[in-house]
């Protein structure tokens, strides 16, 4: 086989299953995607309650570490 | 003869496949917008429409027996880079954001992760309805995100308006000086390869292409980034252009390519204007190489891909599902990965091989095959028409 039929086979052949995999991750997320869902939702609830959750985490170290200094 | 069967065949079965993902895709879709509205945040609960574009909910209250605080929610369609694209949002009576939602769009996921990755709808929720941000648009991915922007700035004034009394929004603006800029260089192009093909100007034709093609690349691919697509093409078909696009350009040249075809029975956009196909033939020239062996199965295999590719879109009614040429990686470095990887083949083949991308596995090659194979099926007709009335005569 001459070099350049094979480096076209060779191109012929990333080309297909390159833009078949483009193609299928694209259509997996359609597929997933409903008429009723909505996407990318930004809300001021979200933020609140990741801090709240940060704020234990912080409250917990805290006491532990106090603990700790004291019977040191 | 048998070879002219198979392709008649193909060429109205790949029509009846187009129909049928259309007809299907349309049935599949059911613009609902409440309930979408509803699903926007679980803690808002009865959502009720107010008017056209506006609704009232309720939001859950904490304790049981309390009643709900009443929450505005208001929903504005903008046109983003491959259609219409809705955003919602919700305003309580404080008069602040709540939340910002994208409802729906047809702009390509890359984009749009994009946009949404530098916290654009981030800096929304949170301030008040008389004071809301400025925010600037995502380079590289300008028009998804004015639709964005715009459509937030027309649902909060929106809410404004009919719950709080504050001023009318503002009437949306129509077309862009870039995007007239992008029309009239479009039009300009192909006014220039119409003059580069008449017969008077033979002799300088092989130079004035080249000067076409380098003209070509610097203003569509790399100042306007304006090339069309399968997505172009899934965009025409599907219909979703009548609700408003933010650029007409890529469908211009669309529509200009497939007139000059039907005129000069010549593929003058694919040889002359594309910025991918002489990105290609520039690197090929560089050694000097030569096009590559077109065997028929390589031929039929790209049509089959890219007739499965409009007709997924199609059904989707998503032409950005159809798209998998590098064109936006290649002038603007916006798309996946895979496109990315697929970009640097092509590169490194068109130095091997002359055009690869285009002589193997483009889809706007094989649309144009498919024109003229209805093209010449059409003179073919004429023809044998013309002889029947002679023979008459």
């Amino acid at each position: 086989m001459k070099f350049r039929k094979m480096i076209t086979y060779m191109l012929f052949l990333a080309f297909f299953l390159l833009s078949g995999m483009e193609l299928s991750r694209k259509w997996m997320v359609s597929l997933e995607r409903d008429t009723a869902s909505v996407r990318y939702v930004r809300s001021l609830e979200i933020e609140t309650v990741q801090k709240k959750e940060k704020k234990k985490i912080d409250y917990s170290s805290l006491l532990n570490a106090n603990k700790m200094s004291k019977d040191g | 003869m048998r070879r002219q069967i198979i392709e008649r065949t193909a060429a109205w079965g790949s029509l009846l496949v187009l129909a049928l993902a259309w007809t299907m895709g349309g049935a599949r879709v059911q613009e609902d917008d409440a309930a979408r509205i509803g699903n926007i945040s679980p803690e808002i609960v009865s959502v009720t429409p107010l008017g056209k574009d506006m609704f009232q909910g309720e939001k859950q209250p904490k304790r049981q027996g309390e009643p709900g605080a009443p929450v505005y929610i208001a929903q504005a369609t903008r046109p983003g880079y491959g259609g219409p694209l809705g955003v919602a949002v919700t305003v309580g009576e404080n008069k602040i954001i709540g939340q910002v939602a994208i409802l729906h769009s047809t702009d390509t996921a890359t984009y749009l992760d994009k946009v949404v990755g530098e916290g654009i709808l981030d800096k929304f929720p949170g301030s008040r309805l008389d004071n809301l941000p400025n925010v600037d648009a995502v380079s590289g991915a300008t028009l998804s995100s004015n639709a964005i922007i715009g459509g937030i700035h027309e649902a909060a004034a929106r809410i404004g308006q009919a719950r709080f009394g504050m001023p009318a929004p503002p009437p949306p603006v129509r077309a862009s000086e870039k995007e007239l800029v992008k029309l009239a260089a479009v039009l300009l192009l192909f006014a220039s390869v119409l003059t580069l093909w008449n017969k008077r100007v033979r002799q300088v034709r092989k130079r004035a292409r080249t000067g076409l093609m380098v003209v070509s690349t610097l203003v569509l691919g790399v100042w306007l980034g304006t090339q069309f697509s399968l997505s172009s093409l899934t965009l025409l078909m599907s219909g979703v252009w009548t609700r408003g696009v933010a650029s007409y350009a890529a469908l211009l040249c669309l529509v200009l390519a497939i007139l000059v075809f039907l005129i000069t029975r010549k593929n003058l956009y694919c040889a002359t204007l594309c910025p991918f196909g002489a990105v290609q033939e520039g690197l090929g020239r560089i050694t000097g190489c030569s096009p590559p062996p077109r065997h028929s199965w390589i031929v039929w295999t790209s049509r089959i891909f890219a007739l499965i590719a409009i007709s997924a879109a199609l059904y989707f009614r998503n032409p950005a599902d159809a798209v998998y040429e590098p064109f936006g990686m290649a002038f603007n470095l916006i798309g996946s990965d895979l496109l990315f990887a697929l970009t640097i083949l092509i590169v490194i083949g068109s130095l091997v091989v002359k055009r690869p991308w285009c002589r193997l596995f483009c889809p706007v090659t094989c649309f144009f095959d498919y024109l003229g194979f209805f093209r010449n099926g059409w003179a073919r007709f004429r023809k044998r028409k013309t002889r029947a009335m002679k023979e008459v005569s």
